[in-house]
């Protein structure tokens, strides 16, 4: 019997080995390939399907229930789309999409800004080149009029121009050779240099085009009762709601045939984005105030499909961040990219090793210090490797990510409510099972600050339910608990095999879904999470805690019992937890900081 | 207790010889022979990229190292060790080489490739091997003749370099393969400008009725052992202009080719040419070396070649022929080859041994010689020979 154990356990495990054989290789250069700085060319005009946003008001009346009827209110937001705004817009969908790791060059109305990895600089274009004008068409009516444009009127302005340093093989000449290469083309256009330099370098040209803007408004007069003397009193609230989806053409000139080509499209969705006035008004609002919330809601959104975009674009290998292993000690690799290449704080990395011919994963990494690599004698990125391990030669991939979860777990989020008096506690202190959903968002990588690095934020609604079986005064019950909250945590990576620990602490308010008793509790769990991050898309974590806080209101049967307990709650926390990654950031979208801007 | 102890270290002893453990022994050769030339960084060094192979990447580097030093040992075209004799001699010191390759590499690039197939690594890196070393070393070790022992046999050759085709850049071609020559110790023969074919041998050239090349005649005009032709031309490619340079190596004395090379530069975007000549040279000069010290060891050993033209007069021309041909004879390794003859006019070719120069045959020559009159030597320069000897009246140069 034991024989035949280990002739099973060899066969399965020869089996295993030989899985991934092929004698198929890919070329040597592959292996370590590394990216090389690209320069972008995009327009100030972005393609509406709408010359203006326009999004008619309700106005709602609700009691002090929440119930209450909404009807069509006379003012409508109505937010024109006129070249100023959209190259706002422009502005945003370009510093989120592409970011700093491309030189880019953005072409308005009879002007240009340029963004290197030196600074912006505007450009006056004199009337030289002639100003592309989006119009307000459907998309692929603005794809073929940007397909015209490119090929007919950049095309004849810059046309023998990009073919000559096809020509001059200008990237192949020598740094002084360029200059004046540069130097002569640029007199001739009568631009500056650095303008046509980069012009000629750009790889891709890149449009946008929106999609028709749908959304919802509300005026809100919530009715309120004063705690104080009793009288009803009246508040104003603007929720404005709507979501951007913006396609981006991608264009690229083909040297062999002399014209701009289709190269692919990507489409950013912002998610369903919502937003209101910070404070609640006492007098009806003016259409400044619902526009002021509109403008808040509109760039937001716009800046969540930006996000989304960018997360696509870097699912593509001609846009990503690669680079070869060349420094490591097996979890710590060195890197020279960094800010100029928009690496962020805890950004995530594949690692790859070609293995009989195939391009295999074999683990994963974070950056933890970032490069401030403008800088003469810069340290290097140091790249914390989370998952398997790393050997010069190897290839790092940057991974799409957006540093946002998706969580949900199954938990036991247990209260026992002490009583003055012996036996008369209330609620279950081991066991009132539930889950909770939620978002966990990294906020290292979302605000890009280094002291931040792998501090997770999370917020999150969860609903339990326990045996009122503490209390011997009354019938044992079913106790159900709604309620939200917020907490962090600090993740720290043990080995290389994806487990961590993170001391954690939430702070959370509930209360009870029975018709008969009302309880309100505030707690706060301080915590441990042991986690498994499988890849940047999946943790699996085990969390466990302690509740510790107070009753704050305390009815049965509509009667106030609060005097029958102190106020002390406390039980135990147990969830078993899972994040996925979300590649559309919606209203989280107003956390994101930008690249790091130290090199500029 | 003790049952299930005893079980669970079979099986872990049964999964560690079921898994994929990489097994690896290091051995005095190189594991793997995949290298290739790149290029000629200098007139000593040599750029391989070479593969290796290994349980880690330090052990496959390690492998690489020594699969550079092998290919320019034994691998490619030029290799050091030419014949199989002179690999079985070679043997023990190569050994010593690759148990210490680090002592013949000046730079290791980055990573080029990285691999792992059945479990092993496999990397490339492109090395710069100290090829001048490796030569001092197999020399001093008697295993190859050093250029300096050529020297001392026989005296290193004389070479003209000219320019063939492609024009100005042939030119350059020319001046860089001359320091090549002069760097590897040869005498190198500059043509200037106005020199011109003597008029001995133009008149020998239209004696013998064949189509002469020109170059051919100059270098005998020279006196050189052996000259060669330099031809350029460039191509333009997708990225830039790629230059190869064609190098053709004859034997003065004979005509015969002793080998024919081509360099090619990089395809690259440059606005002056030269540079990419210099790197066509350097990749055809090594070649081109390689193959002259090799025909000229075998000189060395079999007989160096001599061009003889004998001037007499009708009189006793039959005469003069037959005592200088018999004297030929005598001293040659190999046949005469008698090469143009009328009533008064007369060439050889004749391989010699151990005589390293056209004085040193007059005197050899004059001193076997019985014919009629005195031998007189009228020019003597590298292996080409002019005598004249006449018993009665004046020497005549006549084409018949």
């Amino acid at each position: 019997m034991k024989k035949i154990l280990l002739i099973m356990v060899c066969l399965i495990s020869v089996f295993q080995l030989s899985a991934v054989e092929d004698a198929s290789l890919i070329k040597s250069d592959e292996t370590q390939k590394s990216y090389e700085r690209k320069a972008v060319m995009g327009f100030g005009d972005i393609g509406f399907m709408q010359d203006s946003v326009r999004i008619p008001m309700r106005y709602c009346e609700i009691n002090e229930k929440g119930e209450g009827r909404c009807i069509p209110w006379s003012f409508k937001i109505n937010y024109p789309l006129d070249s100023r705004e959209k190259l706002k817009a422009a502005k945003i969908f370009y510093q989120w999409t592409i970011t700093n790791r491309f030189d880019k060059i953005i072409l308005g109305d009879n002007e240009a800004f340029m963004r290197t990895k030196g600074g912006e600089v505007r450009i006056g274009l004199g009337g030289r080149i002639p100003t592309f004008r989006s119009g307000t068409s459907d998309r692929e009516s603005f794809r073929r009029h940007l397909e015209h444009y490119l090929n007919s009127d950049v095309r004849k302005v810059f046309g023998n121009l990009l073919d000559a340093s096809a020509e001059q093989r200008y990237s192949e000449l020598s740094e002084k050779e360029q200059e004046t290469f540069m130097v002569t083309k640029a007199k001739e256009l009568g631009l500056s240099a650095a303008f046509v330099k980069n012009l000629l370098n750009s790889s891709y040209v890149f449009a946008a085009h929106v999609a028709p803007i749908g959304g919802d408004g509300r005026v809100i007069r919530s009715k309120h009762k004063s705690a104080v003397k009793g009288l009803h009193y009246y508040s104003f609230d603007v929720e404005i709601e709507l979501s951007v989806n913006v396609v981006f053409m991608i264009y690229r000139y083909n040297y062999e045939k002399k014209r701009f080509e289709h190269y692919g499209d990507i489409v950013g969705h912002s998610g369903r984005i919502s937003g209101s006035t910070d404070t609640a008004l006492q007098i009806i609002p003016t259409p400044a105030q619902v526009m002021s919330v509109f403008n808040d809601v509109f760039r937001t959104a716009v800046k969540a499909a930006s996000v989304n975009a960018n997360f696509q674009l870097k699912q593509d290998d001609n846009f990503a961040i690669f680079m070869p292993v060349r420094s490591t000690d097996g979890k710590k690799i060195e890197s020279e990219f960094g800010v100029m290449e928009d690496i962020r704080v805890d950004h995530p990395f594949e690692i790859f090793e070609t293995v009989d011919g195939k391009t295999q994963r074999k683990g994963f990494a974070r950056a933890s210090d970032v490069s401030l690599n403008c800088k003469d004698g810069g340290q290097p990125t140091i790249i914390k490797v989370t998952n398997g391990d790393a050997e010069e030669g190897d290839q790092l991939r940057e991974y799409p990510w957006t540093g946002l979860y998706f969580n949900l777990g199954f938990e036991t989020d247990s209260v026992k409510i002490i009583g003055n008096k012996s036996g008369d506690n209330a609620g279950n202190m081991f066991a009132s099972p539930g889950l909770h959903l939620g978002v966990d968002v990294d906020f290292g990588y979302v605000m890009n600050r280094p002291a931040l690095s792998e501090f997770y934020f999370r917020a999150f609604l969860d609903l339990n339910f326990g045996l009122n079986s503490d209390s011997e005064n009354v019938e044992p019950d079913l106790l159900g608990w709604f309620g939200g909250g917020v907490g962090i945590a600090k993740r720290f990576y043990t080995g290389g095999a994806g487990f961590f620990i993170a001391p954690a602490i939430d702070a959370s308010y509930h209360g009870t879904l029975n018709d008969n008793w009302d309880f309100q509790r505030f707690v706060v769990t301080p915590q441990l999470h042991f986690g498994f991050s499988a890849t940047p898309s999946f943790d699996f974590i085990i969390k466990g805690g302690w509740n510790v806080g107070f009753l704050t209101n305390a009815e049965y049967e509509k009667e106030d019992i609060s005097a029958r307990y102190s106020g002390f709650v406390h039980g135990l926390y147990v969830s078993l937890d899972f994040n996925f990654h979300l590649p559309v950031v919606g209203a989280m979208a107003r956390m994101y900081k930008p690249a790091s801007n130290a090199c500029r | 207790m003790r049952k299930f102890l005893v079980f669970m270290l079979v099986l872990a002893l049964s999964l560690a010889g079921c898994s994929n453990k990489c097994d690896f022994k290091k051995q005095q050769t190189p594991a793997l022979y995949e290298a290739s030339f790149v290029e000629s960084s200098g007139t000593g060094e040599m750029m391989i990229k070479a593969t290796g192979i290994g349980c880690s990447v330090e052990e496959a580097l390690e492998e690489a190292k020594k699969t550079a030093v092998w290919f320019v040992l034994e691998g490619g075209d030029k290799p050091i060790l030419k014949t199989q004799a002179e690999k079985t001699r070679a043997y023990g010191l190569e050994i010593q080489m690759y148990a210490d390759p680090v002592k013949y590499i000046r730079w290791v690039s980055d990573i080029k490739s990285k691999k792992k197939e059945g479990g092993k690594t496999k990397v490339t890196y492109l090395f710069k091997i100290d090829v001048a070393m490796i030569q001092q070393e197999l020399a001093a070790a008697e295993i190859i003749t050093s250029t300096e022992d050529l020297g001392e046999s026989i005296g290193l050759p004389t070479i003209s370099v000219f320019a063939d085709k492609g024009g100005d850049f042939a030119k350059t071609a020319v001046s860089a393969l001359q320091e090549y020559l002069q760097d590897n110790s040869f005498e190198v023969y500059k043509a200037a400008q106005g020199d011109t074919v003597n008029k001995i041998v133009a008149k020998m050239a239209a004696l013998e009725s064949a189509e002469t090349d020109p170059m051919h005649d100059m270098a005998l005009s020279f006196g050189t052992d052996i000259y060669a032709k330099v031809n350029y031309s460039g191509v333009n490619g997708s990225v830039g202009t790629k230059a190869s340079v064609a190098v053709e190596v004859f034997e003065t004395a004979t005509g015969k080719m002793l080998g024919t090379t081509t360099g090619y530069s990089a395809e690259r975007r440059v606005t002056d040419a030269n540079a990419l000549v210099q790197e066509a040279v350097n990749d055809a000069s090594a070649k081109v070396i390689s193959q002259i010290r090799k025909e000229w060891m075998k000189m060395s050993k079999k007989g160096k070649p001599f061009k003889l033209v004998v001037l007499s007069n009708s009189t006793d021309g039959a005469a003069v022929s037959d005592a200088v041909y018999a004297v030929l004879k005598g001293l040659s390794t190999k046949p005469v080859k008698p090469q143009a003859g009328g009533k008064s006019t007369f060439s050889y070719i004749v391989y010699l041994k151990d005589i390293p120069n056209a004085y040193e045959f007059f005197m050899a020559l004059k001193k076997a010689y019985s014919g009629p009159g005195q031998l007189e030597k009228v020019s003597d320069a590298g292996s080409f020979l002019v005598i004249k000897a006449a018993g009665n009246g004046e020497v005549e140069l006549v084409i018949e």
